[in-house]
C-alpha cells in the first residue's frame, strides 16, 4: 500500500538522534523531507547520496579558495546539510541502517570540518596577502581534526566501556 | 533547557554553513570584511571545543 506523505513523515520524525539540533532541524527538514519521500521509492540507497555529499562538500571546499564563489560554495554547504538529513532518513525509511553507512556519514563530516577552514584561510590568505591566516587556518584545521579524533576514541571507549 | 539547545543549535556547523552563506551575500554587496571576521570566530569556536573535548576526555580518566 502506498504510504501517505504525512504518515510518513510522523514515522521519519520518531527516528533515533533526530532531535539532536532540533531548532535547526525543524528547517531543514522542511526541505529534506519531501526529497526522502520522492527518494524511497527509487533505487537510490542512502550511501550513494553519502558518497555524492563528499564529492559535493570537496567541491564547495574548492570554490572556498577564491573568495569571488564563497556564496556559491555556501550555497552547496547548504545541500550538504540537506543531503545530510536525506541519506539518514532515507536509510530509516527504507529500513537499511548500517555500520558501512555510518562509517561514510562520518567520513564526509570530517573530511569536511576539516577541509572547509583550510579553504577558508587559503581564499582569504590571497584576498588579503596576509600570511598569519594561512597560519590560523592551518592551526584549525588541526584542532578540528584532533577534535574529531578525541570525538571518535570517547565512542569508541564508551562502547567497549573502557575507562 | 530550550534556551541551552538553542544555543547549541546556533554554534553548530550546520549553522555555521548558514551563517556562511548569509555574510558572503552581505559581504559580497556592501564590502565590510565579513568574511574575515566569520573566519576567526570559526577558529576561535574550533579553539573553544577542542579544549571543552580534552576537559571532557580528562574528566573521565
Amino acid at each position: 500500500m502506498k504510504e501517505k506523505y504525512g504518515g510518513f513523515k510522523k514515522r521519519i520524525d520518531k527516528g533515533e538522534g533526530m532531535h539532536s539540533l532540533p531548532f535547526l532541524n525543524k528547517y531543514y527538514r522542511k526541505i529534506s523531507n519531501p526529497i526522502t519521500y520522492f527518494l524511497q521509492k527509487t533505487k537510490i540507497t542512502p550511501n550513494q547520496i553519502t558518497t555524492f555529499m563528499i564529492f559535493l562538500g570537496c567541491f564547495a571546499c574548492l570554490l572556498f579558495v577564491n573568495i569571488d564563489y564563497w556564496i556559491l560554495g555556501a550555497l552547496l554547504l547548504n545541500i550538504y546539510v540537506i543531503l545530510d538529513h536525506v541519506d539518514g532518513d532515507l536509510a530509516r525509511a527504507k529500513n537499511i541502517l548500517s555500520e558501512k553507512g555510518y562509517f561514510l556519514d562520518r567520513v564526509s563530516h570530517t573530511l569536511m570540518r576539516g577541509l572547509l577552514p583550510l579553504a577558508m584561510s587559503i581564499g582569504l590568505w590571497r584576498h588579503y596577502n596576509e600570511s598569519y591566516i594561512l597560519i590560523i587556518g592551518i592551526i584549525g584545521v588541526y584542532l578540528v581534526l584532533t577534535d574529531h579524533i578525541f570525538l571518535y576514541m570517547d565512542t569508541i571507549r564508551r562502547k567497549l566501556n573502557v575507562y | 533547557m530550550y534556551i541551552k539547545t538553542v544555543v547549541k543549535d546556533l554554534f553548530s556547523t550546520f549553522a555555521f554553513f548558514m551563517y556562511l552563506l548569509i555574510i558572503s551575500i552581505v559581504d559580497s554587496i556592501f564590502d565590510l570584511n565579513l568574511r574575515l571576521g566569520i573566519f576567526l570566530i570559526f577558529a576561535l569556536v574550533s579553539l573553544f571545543f577542542f579544549i571543552k573535548r580534552i576537559y571532557i576526555i580528562f574528566q573521565n580518566f
